[in-house]
């Protein structure tokens, strides 16, 4: 991203290679993290729950390593104790398997529909915004027929026709949610392609990729990150909605919706963890994701760069006020 | 006139634009002219002015001359290429020629771009420089043209005053070694004493570099210190042309004169000010209906019933004056003596 925001390396610059860069750019980096932890601590908070998950799920055979579908029937129904951390299931399987490798699973479906719907939104959204006139006004209302829908209608029929499982899951999230985003993309280039220094890029003979690279894509940058967050918590929620609903990923895969229906619900009264646990499993990820995301959008945005931006302004005003 | 020779020609430019016209139906449902029938030249070195009120069509005919606006009709030439006949290959080559410096200074630098970048831009376009040592070696080069110190290179736009912007604009529209620079209104979102600096650098860079201005105005004071000649539009269309002094001496049309009376006086005295000229007071006919005939009659003192009726004809008095109307064409019954 930080090779959109400076077109140093441009073309025909690029070709002498610079030993500089990379020191340079890990040292933004952590200037970055310092700033979020002063500026914006809930949502250093955030990113921290992130990078659990994310460790949760990549290490998820090292943590639990007799897998999330070891069945162990003396064991059934235990609650938590020091064995079993989050008790076990009516198979005896144990939770705290389940939700580990669960989380792996959240993130695959996450990371991947996520993706898939943030690059139909840009490819959507830049094409209709800055080709302006007929061309976005027919896209946008064939935008406007797809978003008519309620999203779980598409969903169940989607996956009624290309049947349950994991990549059907992810191909139809992120279709639903990339043709949906991308008025947040076309917005964002609507607003951007008026700037004037995109007008004097043209000016200066630029090409038509080249401004949409270095001068609208970066405008873009921000609210696709955010939309990209926000997105990855919709998605976790969709994907455990949808196997709640058993349409999504089917058993015996750990997805935490799927844990909430199957054994949840059925045994809500003698064994409250099992809806309890992957519940706050859920909750979790979703505010850590959200949280992280707003941190994000706040601090990529130039304008808030310097003077400690909105958390040292509200600190301030704070203590004046008292 | 410094230089004799014509860097720019304008022929018959038209810009309109129609309203309306959605997706199906075609037909616009009216049409703006905002530029109708402009000819005129820029000699090479020399700094043409171009005045009017607001929505006169003067920045659209400087958008039109870069053809950042598509004309209608009409032509125009550069260097005796003709820009409006040209794809958009042969265009973007060609752009390098000519640079334009805008009004907004904030607007007009994009704010995640480091000022090194920005400048370097139109170096990298047209892939002028060679290695990036080059590039800086150029970059900073401009950065001292336009009196800036080169250590500012890597900072970013939000971190200089408007000022200072506006040299950055400057050296970006250098960047490429243009002949002609479209200035549009590019003091006019400055302090006085900003301007004055700007306007300062932009005749020192004339003199040093033989840049041909088209200085996109409205402010007269202005454009009586730095242009050589004087284009007044009203409308759309062109109602004088003549040599500065000659102009704000002896300006010859209605509402070129009105517009002279506009101008303060310095003077803190409130006796000492000029009556403003009745012309001015009202608004400007709206652009989507302009009036028959001389689009100024509805609110010229010496408007006469031909006024209505017929389109003056551009009539040449001598010495690069020459003026649109009808109290100065011969064939016109009982003109030009009448004044």
């Amino acid at each position: 991203m930080s090779q959109a925001i400076q077109p140093g390396g441009a073309p025909g610059v690029a070709a002498v290679p610079e030993a500089q860069p990379a020191p340079k750019q890990r040292g933004r980096f952590v200037k970055f993290m310092i700033r979020l932890v002063r500026e914006r601590p809930l949502g250093a908070v955030g990113g921290l729950i992130c990078v659990l998950l994310l460790l949760t799920g990549i290490f998820a055979d090292v943590i639990a390593p007799e897998g999330y579908n070891a069945i162990n029937p003396i064991d059934r129904l235990q609650p938590p104790s020091a064995t079993y951390w989050f008790g076990t299931d009516q198979l005896g399987r144990d939770v705290f398997a389940r939700i580990v490798h669960g989380a792996r699973l959240s993130i695959i479906v996450a990371f991947a529909a996520t993706t898939l719907s943030i690059v139909i939104s840009a490819l959507i959204g830049i094409l209709s915004g800055y080709a302006g006139g007929r061309t976005d006004l027919t896209v946008q209302r064939f935008v406007d027929g797809w978003m008519c829908f309620p999203d779980l209608i598409i969903l169940i029929v989607a996956v009624s026709v290309l049947g349950p499982g994991t990549w059907q899951v992810i191909l139809v999230l992120g279709l639903l949610f990339g043709v949906a985003g991308s008025r947040i993309v076309r917005g964002a280039v609507l607003a951007a392609k008026e700037n004037v220094y995109v007008h004097a890029a043209r000016a200066i003979g630029a090409s038509t990729p080249r401004i949409l690279w270095y001068h609208i894509l970066p405008n873009v940058i921000p609210p696709i990150i955010v939309l990209y967050t926000t997105r990855l918590a919709a998605v976790i929620l969709a994907e455990s909605g949808l196997s709640f609903l058993g349409l999504g990923i089917p058993p015996p895969a750990p997805s935490w919706g799927g844990m909430l229906s199957m054994d949840g619900r059925s045994y809500m009264f003698q064994a409250p963890w099992l809806a309890i646990i992957p519940g706050l499993a859920l909750t979790v990820a979703v505010f850590g994701i959200n949280m992280f995301g707003d941190a994000l959008r706040d601090l990529l945005d130039p304008r808030m760069r310097g003077g400690g931006g909105r958390y040292v302004a509200r600190v301030r005003k704070r203590a004046g006020g008292k | 006139m410094k230089q004799s020779d014509v860097l720019l020609q304008v022929t018959d430019l038209k810009v309109h634009f129609p309203l309306g016209g959605g997706l199906l139906s075609r037909r616009p449902r009216g049409t703006v002219k905002a530029v109708d029938g402009v000819s005129f030249h820029v000699n090479r070195g020399e700094t043409l002015g171009l005045v009017g009120e607001s929505g006169c069509g003067k920045s659209t005919t400087g958008l039109a001359v870069l053809r950042l606006v598509e004309p209608t009709s009409g032509k125009v030439v550069l260097n005796g290429q003709d820009i409006t006949a040209m794809n958009r290959r042969e265009l973007r080559a060609v752009r390098r020629q000519m640079q334009m410096v805008y009004q907004d200074p904030f607007g007009a630098l994009n704010p995640r771009m480091r000022v090194l970048d920005i400048i370097g831009e139109p170096l990298v376009v047209h892939k002028l420089t060679r290695s990036k040592a080059e590039y800086r070696e150029r970059v900073y080069e401009l950065l001292n043209l336009v009196g800036l110190n080169p250590n500012m290179a890597e900072r970013y736009p939000h971190e200089f005053s408007g000022g200072q912007r506006q040299r950055i604009g400057i050296a970006r529209a250098l960047a490429a070694n243009p002949e002609l620079i479209v200035c549009d209104e590019s003091v006019s979102a400055l302090d006085v004493s900003i301007q004055a600096q700007v306007i300062n650098l932009l005749e020192d860079l004339q003199k040093q570099l033989n840049l041909t201005y088209l200085f996109i105005a409205h402010d007269l004071a202005v454009v009586r210190h730095i242009c050589d000649r004087i284009v007044v539009m009203y409308l759309g269309r062109i109602v004088e042309i003549a040599p500065r002094e000659e102009l704000y001496e002896n300006p010859r049309h209605p509402y070129t004169q009105a517009l002279l009376s506009a101008i303060p006086v310095p003077d803190p005295d409130p006796a000492a000010q000029r009556p403003l000229d009745p012309a001015l007071q009202g608004e400007v006919p709206s652009p989507l209906d302009p009036p028959a005939g001389c689009p100024f009659h509805p609110r010229c003192r010496f408007a006469r019933p031909e006024c209505s009726q017929r389109a003056p004809v551009t009539v040449d008095l001598g010495g690069g004056h020459s003026v649109a109307c009808h109290l100065y064409d011969p064939a016109v019954a009982g003109s030009a003596a009448a004044v």
